[in-house]
């Protein structure tokens, strides 16, 4: 085994008495020691030994974002409002590891309440790419996706809500997947869009993320949006092959649009031919209200945030400004020095669309064309199995680059937040490297619990380029 | 096209209890003008009448305590004085 072994990899060094779960731990807490300080995307490394090594991920070492409550531990979803608060009780995604046998190690960096896309709104300092350290890993799950590409933890918990696990998965050689909405608890998952927000796995590798979905799987009656199914074994959709008749469907914006970049494009190119050989049928499909994607997630994210983060306010939990004269004062100030600039301009625009006046224009109007978008993509997938696009129109963002001109860093998830906004799966996988040696993702996407057909075909796909083996320089 | 301006943005920070400092206001009312610029595409989009709305249920649960965490919660209290949040006085004095 080496730092970049898969889970799977790990799994049989386990099984075979090859390696111990306590000295895998003590070989992740050294490579955290060591390389974290040149990608700071971990925030805590707990020193507690592993207590298990049975079940499916039985002493398999994993980090988890710090939007996701781990009992007893700190949980500041990357904000100073939230600096000194632990998490009182364990959301279900944590348990359901810790069931499994996971190793629960520490909680990853990440835009602050996970609003961002180059996880440089963190509280706490920017990640930086393993592939390149001038560069983002992506965001907002950016501590996740440079923790397991830096080879300090072998999987990670990211959360996603418009592109926050594919966009990091894709700008770092890795796997993320957004399930369909409903099908990973958000019970103890800090919440900022709660209507799209859910809960990814950055892996290396296909099987990987299909085996940790398998331990989350199952309806959580803690959380009322949960899908009521029975826990289901994603490993079991793997075949390595196409499924018959398979055609993919090119988004027509991906012809059309301007913007993507050369690189990017030539990847994707690529892997489309690639699928060719692999026996797919190719098609261009134009899904009409997709070029509408960012613009309505804007209103209803915004919307959502102006709602979800009210009540932080200094009462309860969280952090308190000190000095305050009365109440009132205290909650302005709390919230005037608990949060950052992205934070504060998505609360902003969140309460103009809401507010009297507009709330036709921007919120009810946002509402009538999602349920459009939903209905166009059902229609898609009555003509192609699956569809593909990039996972990012361009490659990793220079650190620095997006900061102050927020509408080129949203415009980074074009294709990203569409789905997440009618609550449908897609999930990025390695598509191969720019010419300066970059990672570029490709996505697909599928309808609502199409999870087992997107895992196949992404494993498919995988196993025919394998990219997921080539690993950054310089953290050997 | 959505015209905003400095009191409007004045007038949502009220609204969302989020004080801003001078050099927020100067950089948001440019970049919300912006935003909302961006979003202005949605007004022109035709609803096609042939697609039902989205449809929501409510689920819910019976209305019990399932755990006992009192003294968790409370300790996550900035201050907390005999099983109580404590807060600042609500009306200044005079």
């Amino acid at each position: 085994m080496n730092a970049f072994s898969t889970v799977h990899d790990l799994k049989r060094a386990l099984e075979q008495k090859k390696i111990s779960a306590a000295e895998l731990h003590a070989f992740y807490a050294e490579r955290i020691k060591k390389y974290n300080p040149q990608v700071n995307a971990v925030l805590e490394t707990f020193s507690e030994k592993p207590k298990n090594d049975t079940g499916l991920l039985g002493g398999i070492p994993c980090l988890i974002k710090d939007n996701i409550c781990q009992e007893g531990r700190t949980t500041s979803a990357g904000s100073a409002m939230l600096k000194n608060y632990k998490a009182p009780y364990q959301s279900t995604v944590a348990k359901r590891l810790v069931d499994a046998g996971a190793h629960l190690m520490g909680r990853t960096n990440m835009d602050e309440f996970a609003m961002g896309g180059s996880g440089e709104f963190s509280a706490y300092g920017a990640a930086k790419n393993p592939w390149d350290l001038s560069r983002s890993p992506g965001g907002s799950s950016s501590g996740s996706a440079a923790a397991v590409a830096a080879g300090l933890t072998p999987f990670a918990l990211g959360t996603e809500t418009g592109g926050s696990v594919r966009l990091p998965a894709a700008h770092c050689n890795l796997v993320g997947m957004y399930p369909t909405y409903g099908l990973h608890s958000r019970f103890g998952v800090i919440a900022f869009t709660s209507s799209t927000d859910q809960v990814g796995v950055l892996t290396r590798t296909v099987a990987d993320n299909a085996l940790v979905a398998t331990t989350l799987s199952g309806q959580d009656t803690h959380d009322a949006t949960s899908i009521p199914l029975a826990p289901k074994n994603y490993m079991a959709s793997l075949t390595g092959k196409l499924p018959a008749g398979f055609t993919v469907g090119i988004i027509k914006d991906v012809v059309d649009t301007e913007g993507i970049a050369p690189e990017v494009r030539e990847r994707f190119d690529a892997s489309i031919k690639q699928l060719e050989q692999l026996g797919a049928k190719v098609k261009v499909v134009d899904v009409a209200s997709l070029r509408y994607g960012i613009a309505l997630y804007f209103i209803i994210s915004r919307a959502e945030t102006a709602s979800n983060l009210y009540r932080y306010d200094g009462s309860l939990y969280g952090n308190r400004a000190k000095d305050a004269h009365n109440l009132i004062d205290m909650y302005l100030k709390t919230r005037e020095h608990g949060f950052g600039s992205e934070v504060k301009r998505r609360i902003l625009v969140g309460n103009y669309v809401l507010s009297a006046g507009h709330k036709d224009a921007y919120y009810n109007k946002a509402q009538l064309i999602r349920a459009q978008l939903r209905a166009e993509f059902e229609k898609a997938f009555h003509e192609v199995t699956v569809l593909a696009s990039p996972t990012s129109p361009t490659l990793p963002f220079k650190l620095n680059s997006v900061l102050d001109d927020p509408i080129a860093m949203y415009l980074a998830d074009y294709f990203n937040v569409p789905n997440c906004i009618i609550g449908t799966p897609a999930i990025s996988v390695p598509a191969g490297f720019s010419p300066e040696g970059l990672p570029v993702g490709i996505q697909f996407f599928g309808p609502r619990l199409s999870e087992e057909l997107l895992f196949n075909v992404a494993h498919a796909f995988e196993q025919a380029t394998g990219y997921y083996t080539k690993t950054p320089a310089g953290f050997e | 096209m959505t015209t905003f301006n400095k009191e409007e943005l004045l007038h949502l920070a009220g609204l969302a209890g989020l004080p801003l400092a001078e050099h927020e206001i100067a950089l948001f009312s440019e970049q919300i003008k912006a935003i909302l610029a961006y979003v202005d595409q949605l007004k022109d989009v035709q609803i096609r009448t042939d697609i039902p709305p989205l449809r929501t249920d409510n689920v819910l649960r019976e209305d019990s305590a399932e755990r006992k965490a009192n003294a968790a919660f409370l300790a996550q209290g900035p201050e907390t004085e005999d099983g109580y949040f404590v807060v600042p006085k609500i009306l200044d004095e005079k």
